[in-house]
């Protein structure tokens, strides 16, 4: 993972579906999102990377990074890797947009009072899904969450 | 029956009795007494008197003698008229005494008559003598005073002495008598007092049975009453106060018992009601749990569900681009080297890929409706519930995993286990899913060690399925039996194995734990009631 000298914003997409990273990687870069995209495969992974001898990376190195977070993963899921970045007093301030098949309201409800910034669902239908990833593509660009 | 007399008469009747018994023993005294006083009184009176007055009349005949002497020798006349004088007193003196003897003599009377007689018949001899010396004719009144006169007195003194014998003896018998009275008379009272004593305290002891007795049966019955025996009847039937208390206490007995019935009943009925609410409300929540459960299952079936498809959507479409791309291209233009490379690349990369995630995906839908289907009948399926010989079961269970644990580095152990109460086949499911998670779940650096053992605690039996591989961290404890929940992906399988297990446990209204230790091995108890 080189993410050093990089001032660009960094994409932490964390989905345990290695098909899904695939399909919204690829529709980023449709609504010409350019900025890497780092992929974890659960929610351990990413902290481990996030908390990884107490130091936070992606911000130290100069580069700011926004979160794509699936929510249901094995080992720690997108809502615990939420409260825990929440709880963090550095780590709070990367926006974290839930990405996930989930759409019960229940857990909707329960990200955003955590801090999520968005809370998108991944649609079945395919000519949604293109989409739905390209408005989210927009709306970090617009939102200027990443340059 | 004394019984039926009232307490208050039976102790005054109690109390007379005494007193009486002391009274007569007391008029008996006084009776003896009186009676020894009257003996007393008999030997002064008769025996005493009668020989005084026979000593009386000795010396008076003595004086008489001595007087007739003087008479016979009297030198005028004159002294013969006073010396008469003398004797005819001391004649009636004498005559006195015999009149006492003849008013008190016990004895015979021809004695007393004799001894009169006698007497009586001295007085012509007397009389001779004083007629003899008035005529001067001294020398014969003097021999008769000296012969007949004297020989008649000791006749008269002989006579007496019979009497007054008689009556000293007689004093004497009275004495004895009056002893053996008085000896009498104390063994009497001695006696007597003696047994008014002993009938005094036994007609005590008596009275007092009467009287504490059916007091003791009493206490003994409100004792039961007390303990709640209420159906005791004291049985006293008597007709004195106890008895009348009896009966009230009976009623109120009876009383009691209506009413603690109806209480009983009321407090049965409430704790019913009680029961029934609680059971509702446990219903009510465990409906709520399942509810809940089935939504979290829904939820994550449909998530988990959605996944693949949403691969194979995109990825088809992908590839339905891909193709429309070359297809274009095709057409449009030359076949260059460097179009070549590209479709080369989009063949051997893009299209490869797409294929993969779609034959994945459609594998991995149909690998999760057939866990889902698992789970489903594994909670619908009939319960037949029996006594089953576990040991037996496990090592049934054990027999398909034969090929892995030999090929593998794995040493299985089973230990006694006790029978326990369930379905057969759902057992069967339940220890196999256990077994294979554990052997799943074997370190790979070290040889695998399985240990499946039980005992019995408390109505339950206890089984636990033990191994010595990764672990498991506490933060993942609660999350390990939810359906479609996986550690470790890349294990293989549907996340379904612990989830049917909680599942199997739960309708054998059982318990299922773990205790573990990352990197060291893990513990799965299983808690299932005897019965």
């Amino acid at each position: 993972m080189n993410i050093t000298a990089n001032k660009k914003t960094l994409i932490l997409l964390v989905e345990d579906d290695i098909g899904h990273a695939g399909l919204i990687t690829t529709n980023l870069n449709r609504s010409s999102v350019k900025n890497e995209v780092v992929h974890f495969n659960n929610g351990e992974e990413v902290l481990s990377f996030l908390f990884s001898s107490g130091k936070t990376p992606c911000i130290e190195n100069g580069a700011t990074c926004v979160m794509l977070l699936d929510i249901r993963m094995p080992k720690v899921d997108g809502i615990e890797v939420l409260r825990q970045i929440k709880q963090d007093t550095l780590l709070r301030k990367i926006p974290v947009i839930i990405i996930t098949t989930a759409d019960n309201q229940d857990t909707i409800n329960t990200c955003n009072e955590l801090g999520c910034i968005k809370y998108v669902i991944k649609p079945v239908n395919y000519q949604k899904f293109k989409e739905t990833i390209f408005s989210l593509g927009q709306y970090l660009k617009e939102a200027s969450l990443i340059h | 029956m004394i019984s039926n007399l009232k307490i208050g008469t039976r102790l005054s009747l109690g109390f007379i009795l005494i007193f009486l018994l002391l009274t007569s023993i007391n008029f008996f005294g006084i009776n003896r007494m009186d009676m020894l006083s009257k003996q007393t009184g008999l030997i002064y009176n008769h025996p005493l008197t009668v020989s005084n007055a026979v000593l009386r009349i000795n010396t008076n005949l003595i004086k008489m003698h001595r007087s007739m002497k003087d008479i016979a020798l009297a030198q005028d006349t004159e002294s013969i008229k006073e010396d008469s004088k003398i004797v005819d007193y001391l004649e009636k003196e004498i005559f006195k005494d015999f009149q006492i003897i003849d008013d008190r003599f016990l004895g015979e009377k021809e004695k007393y008559e004799i001894a009169l007689l006698e007497f009586t018949e001295w007085k012509p001899i007397r009389d001779e003598v004083i007629s003899f010396m008035q005529e001067g004719k001294k020398r014969r009144a003097a021999d008769i005073t000296r012969g007949k006169g004297a020989r008649h007195v000791v006749r008269i003194e002989k006579a007496m002495e019979g009497l007054g014998d008689f009556a000293e003896n007689k004093a004497k018998d009275f004495l004895h008598s009056t002893e053996i009275m008085r000896i009498n008379a104390f063994n009497v009272m001695y006696l007597l007092i003696t047994v008014s004593i002993i009938m005094s305290i036994l007609l005590a002891f008596l009275l007092a049975r009467t009287i504490t007795q059916p007091l003791s049966n009493f206490r003994m019955a409100t004792d039961k009453i007390g303990r709640g025996q209420l159906d005791t009847k004291i049985e006293i039937n008597s007709r004195d106060e106890i008895g009348e208390l009896a009966d009230s206490f009976n009623k109120m007995t009876t009383d009691l018992k209506k009413i603690t019935a109806s209480r009983d009943e009321l407090d049965k009925e409430i704790l019913e009601r009680i029961k029934a609410e609680n059971e509702l409300a446990l219903a009510n929540v465990e409906l709520e749990r399942k509810n809940r459960e089935l939504e979290q299952i829904l939820y994550i079936t449909s998530h988990d569900l959605r996944s693949p498809l949403v691969n194979i959507q995109g990825y088809s479409d992908e590839l339905a681009n891909i193709l429309k791309d070359i297809i274009t291209e095709l057409k449009n233009e030359e076949i260059t080297d460097e179009l070549k490379e590209k479709i080369n690349t989009t063949f051997e990369k893009n299209i490869k890929d797409a294929f993969k995630f779609i034959q994945a995906s459609s594998l991995k839908m149909d690998s999760l409706l057939t866990g889902l289907l698992q789970f489903s009948r594994s909670g619908r399926a009939e319960l037949k519930k029996e006594e089953l010989d576990v040991g037996e079961l496990v090592n049934k269970v054990i027999k398909t995993f034969d090929y892995k644990i030999n090929t593998e580095d794995i040493t299985l152990e089973i230990h006694e286990l006790p029978d326990c109460y369930g379905d057969e086949k759902q057992m069967n499911q339940m220890f196999s899913n256990l077994i294979a998670n554990a052997i799943k779940y074997l370190a790979p650096n070290r040889p695998g060690i399985v240990k499946v053992s039980g005992h019995k605690e408390d109505g339950h039996n206890i089984y636990c399925v033990e191994d010595n591989g990764i672990g498991i961290n506490s933060f993942h404890y609660d999350k390990i039996f939810n359906i479609f929940n996986q550690l470790n992906p890349s294990m293989g399988g549907e996340g379904l194995g612990l989830s049917i297990v909680s599942r199997i446990v739960e309708r054998h209204n059982g318990k299922i734990w773990i205790e573990s230790v990352e990197g060291k091995g893990s513990k799965f108890y299983v808690s299932l009631p005897n019965s």
